[in-house]
């Protein structure tokens, strides 16, 4: 698995968030990636985003796109501290072939989206029993 | 003898352990700023802190006013998902303190807070004294 350059071209989809947000328009999320025999999990930092306005694809070529376009607006006034900076978020990575693109769930709690990645029945770890 | 481990895990595992080396963000207070990252916007009969929580809930999030001084404070926990292993850590972990110099009078009484989608806003209403007012100039 490796993490996909942040200019990387990406195709346009037909939903609002995959045309607003772009590599070059948005910022790289911190990402924490488990792995527990059954599936991948990546968990994503993206405050400020709510639900629905975020978008996870897996193209032909492997590639997961997670993109999410916030909706929280900086309040009225003059900035007078910055530590961090307001806009959509966009993260890719390159999968491998042994997990299944058409089971992959998504959930946002608390502006952090969850993504489970099953792996394929057949890669599964499973016990054998051996006869004596 | 032991077996030789699978190469490539070893590989894997080295590499992991340099990337916690060289991490962007690997304890809390070694980075650039100290999570949670804030912004403050000065308006014209309030001021507002902006803190980026994400990964915590409400109830895991205090929220003091003394002396000047707004104190966030608070813990954020990772789900446990079985038995697994963590492959890649950016995101911040474990309890936390940011202390936020308030450089105006306010209203410490009418703090409110809100909290949504892993962000939390302060509102800190400025004291009559506080806001900024037109000077008639005399000639």
């Amino acid at each position: 698995m490796a993490e996909m350059g942040k200019r990387e071209q990406v195709p346009a989809g037909n939903s609002s968030i995959e045309q607003l947000v772009s590599p070059s328009n948005s910022f790289s999320p911190d990402v924490n990636i488990y792995d527990n025999r059954e599936a991948l999990i990546f968990s994503v930092d993206m405050p400020g985003v709510r639900k629905g306005d975020v978008s996870i694809e897996i193209d032909e070529n492997n590639v997961l796109s997670i993109k999410g376009k916030l909706s929280f607006k900086e309040p009225e006034g003059k900035s007078m501290v910055k530590e961090f900076d307001v806009g959509n978020y966009y993260r890719a990575f390159s999968i491998s072939e042994e997990f299944d693109k058409n089971n992959i769930s998504g959930k946002l709690e608390n502006g952090v989206l969850e993504i489970i990645m099953p792996r394929k029945e057949e890669v599964k770890p499973r016990r054998i029993q051996i006869n004596a | 003898m032991q077996w030789v481990t699978d190469p490539m895990r070893e590989f894997d595992r080295m590499r992991k352990m340099m990337d916690k080396m060289f991490s962007r963000v690997p304890f809390f207070g070694t980075t650039e700023f100290q999570f949670p990252l804030v912004n403050l916007y000065d308006s014209r009969d309030v001021l507002y802190v902006v803190a980026e929580v994400p990964g915590v809930p409400k109830e895991n999030i205090e929220i003091n006013y003394q002396d000047g001084s707004l104190t966030i404070t608070g813990k954020r926990e990772f789900k446990k998902y079985g038995q697994s292993e963590l492959l890649r850590q950016e995101q911040p972990e474990g309890d936390f303190e940011k202390i936020i110099r308030i450089p105006m009078a306010i209203k410490s009484n009418e703090i409110k807070a809100k909290f949504e989608d892993g962000m939390l806003t302060v509102s800190l209403p400025k004291t009559e004294e506080a806001k900024p007012r037109q000077i008639a100039v005399e000639f």
